[in-house]
């Protein structure tokens, strides 16, 4: 899996992240294959670089480690953008910093390409936990679903009109498919992963759910991108407002830019 | 050919020709070989294609084996088994054009006693294939046995089975033990499994409650699919069931045990709730065993996160390969041969004895 590179974007280590960002390493490390994948580490400013770039890593893993400032924007999705385009690999993943990949995942990803390979984007199934470790439920999982798609396994525009909930970290993504769609949009706050997928089947590319535990996530974590949107503090985001950005994902996904568009509250006269 | 039964002593050399001609027919496998089926109008039983697999072998090997139906509208094979066994010699009981002479065999399967009991004054030898020991008594009256119908030979496919028989009809049976064969056609999918469960059970009804007790227990699994593995043509039913990552097997009254073995060569692994006669076949460590029919959905729940996490028990997988080991199609030819020779030498011997026992009578004249 030399043909991969883990993006992993870090906007600051503090102590309890020092713990996840080790966490995750670990999960790169311990993956049950002979080759491991390539690390870009994003970060925001320099300090934060040379704190990253003197973590002891693995010895296994050691000389896959680069560390990239980007100095443009840096949320989330403006993070993963700049890293795939610095990458030299084909194939690249998302690591969040508190979640992990399974030792598997990758082995699995092997095995799943050398068998499906018109496939542009391979999904884990996702394990969602609570922050004190509880098993919450799988994502992902539904392409399995009879009758969910119209070929079982994968999945299709309109299945995810009928049903928005994937997820996109973990996966496996072929860097040319996702810069010809254009890459995330940051434009689309909270749902900027149900536009993605939109735009990724809208036009025709195929996405595949790999049956096996890939990727365990936890969900709302203090601190956490989606934590600030549902949660007290400046990027909270209200109920008619996140129901706005989730009709506006539809209406976006024909277009591969970000059109930079705005919320309006709607006003009743 | 002249009438051998009419008494006086001028008549006894054609007697002896006659068995002399007979005995030749045996031995240049000229006599006729005759499997009675019945007609499950298109649905595929283990059985029937197990009897199939034993005409098509036999023709294979030089003798002349036919399947034999009661009605001319038989339905054809062909569309779930293969047009290769469609296109074997079939002859109906219906036509009335059927002579069966001496050195001829009938094959019955156990359920036909009422069969027995008819064909009872026909001259030649008629063996029992019993392959569902739970189907014997079925149709047969109180207190008969098969004896009591002139039959004394019965093929069974386990040494249990053949046991078993032996018990039910006291002395004097003769068994014979041919196992089930898996065609190659059962062989690992060529893609990764999918989360697809194959189930098969004897009782509608018992498919149904695993199924729905088990999206009820664990509806975090419910987007795993059961695929309900009867009335499928066998090939299709070999792919479909090579691409599951588990089979369910529920079948108190099984014989043998073909879905297990099928799914095994298939290198899918078996939850199996254990029958009541418990198969050769089945070891602690090749399948995954429970005498509790209300204990799979909880097992499978179990197997299929393992299965989720890549954690299945790798021993599984090689007793899995240890046990289809002794069910290939080169084995069971092996044994058919084997079988099926002892069977006309038998008859040979018959023959041979009756001749014996004439020629001093013609000395003493």
């Amino acid at each position: 899996m030399d043909n991969v590179t883990v993006i992993l974007p870090v906007h600051r280590l503090d102590e309890k992240e020092k713990d996840y960002f080790a966490n995750a390493v670990k999960s790169i490390t311990t993956q049950k294959i002979e080759k491991k994948p390539k690390i870009l580490v994003v970060v925001t400013n320099e300090e934060l670089k040379k704190e990253v770039e003197s973590f002891d890593y693995d010895e296994k893993i050691k000389e896959n480690v680069k560390v990239l400032i980007n100095d443009g924007e840096t949320d989330f999705c403006s993070q993963i953008n700049f890293g795939v385009k610095n990458i030299e690999t084909d194939w690249f993943s998302i690591l969040e910093i508190d979640d992990e990949y399974s030792m598997i995942w990758f082995s699995k990803v092997e095995e799943y390409m050398n068998h499906y390979n018109d496939v542009e984007v391979f999904l884990p199934l996702v394990l969602d936990v609570s922050p004190d470790g509880k098993f919450l439920h799988f994502t992902n999982e539904p392409v399995w679903a009879p009758e969910f798609s119209e070929k079982m396994g994968f999945l299709d525009n309109d299945s995810l009109l009928n049903y928005p909930n994937f997820q996109t970290s973990g996966a496996v993504y072929n860097k040319e498919t996702f810069l010809s769609v254009g890459g995330f949009k940051k434009g689309i706050k909270l749902h900027f992963v149900y536009e993605f997928l939109l735009r990724m089947t809208y036009y025709d590319k195929t996405i595949m759910t790999i049956p096996k535990l890939g990727y365990k996530k936890i969900n709302m974590r203090e601190g956490s991108l989606f934590y600030g949107y549902y949660n007290e503090g400046s990027e909270k985001i209200r109920v008619d407002e996140a129901k706005w950005w989730f009709n506006q994902a539809k209406k976006e996904c024909y277009f591969k830019q970000d059109r930079g568009i705005t919320y309006e509250e709607e006003v009743t006269t | 050919m002249e009438n051998v039964e009419s008494m006086g002593g001028e008549k006894t050399p054609d007697l002896k020709t006659v068995l002399e001609e007979q005995i030749k027919n045996l031995e240049e496998k000229k006599s006729s070989m005759y499997f009675f089926v019945m007609d499950t109008k298109g649905n595929p039983t283990a059985g029937m294609a197990n009897i199939y697999k034993h005409v098509k072998t036999l023709i294979e090997l030089g003798y002349d084996a036919k399947i034999l139906h009661e009605k001319n509208d038989y339905t054809s094979v062909d569309s779930w088994l293969g047009k290769e066994y469609g296109e074997l010699p079939h002859v109906s009981i219906e036509e009335q054009q059927l002579k069966v002479k001496a050195d001829d065999f009938v094959f019955i399967p156990e359920i036909f006693a009422n069969v027995m009991e008819q064909t009872a004054t026909l001259p030649c030898k008629r063996i029992v294939i019993s392959q569902a020991y739970d189907y014997i008594l079925e149709m047969m009256m109180p207190g008969k046995r098969w004896a009591d119908y002139g039959i004394t030979e019965c093929i069974t496919t386990t040494e249990k089975q053949a046991e078993y028989v032996k018990g039910l009809m006291s002395g004097g049976l003769k068994t014979y033990t041919i196992p089930v064969s898996v065609p190659k056609y059962f062989k690992p999918s060529e893609k990764p499994k999918q989360p697809v469960i194959a189930i098969h059970t004897r009782d509608q009804r018992d498919m149904v409650k695993i199924f729905k007790t088990f999206y009820l227990k664990y509806p975090h699994l419910k987007w795993f699919t059961f695929r309900d593995m009867r009335g499928m043509p066998m090939e299709k039913f070999a792919q479909n069931l090579s691409e599951c990552c588990i089979s369910v097997w529920v079948d108190e009254i099984s014989g043998f045990g073909t879905f297990p073995i099928e799914s095994m060569k298939c290198d899918v692994p078996v939850l199996g709730k254990v029958p009541n006669m418990v198969p050769e076949w089945m070891e602690d460590k090749n399948g995954l065993w429970t005498h509790d029919f209300n204990a799979i959905p909880d097992v499978l729940a179990n197997y299929v996160q393992a299965w989720l996490e890549d954690a299945s028990p790798e021993e599984l997988y090689e007793k899995m390969g240890e046990t289809v080991k002794k069910y290939t199609e080169e084995t069971q030819k092996e044994k058919i041969l084997e079988v099926y020779q002892q069977v006309v030498d038998n008859r040979i011997e018959e023959f041979k004895f009756k001749l014996e026992t004439l020629q001093p009578v013609n000395n003493e004249q």
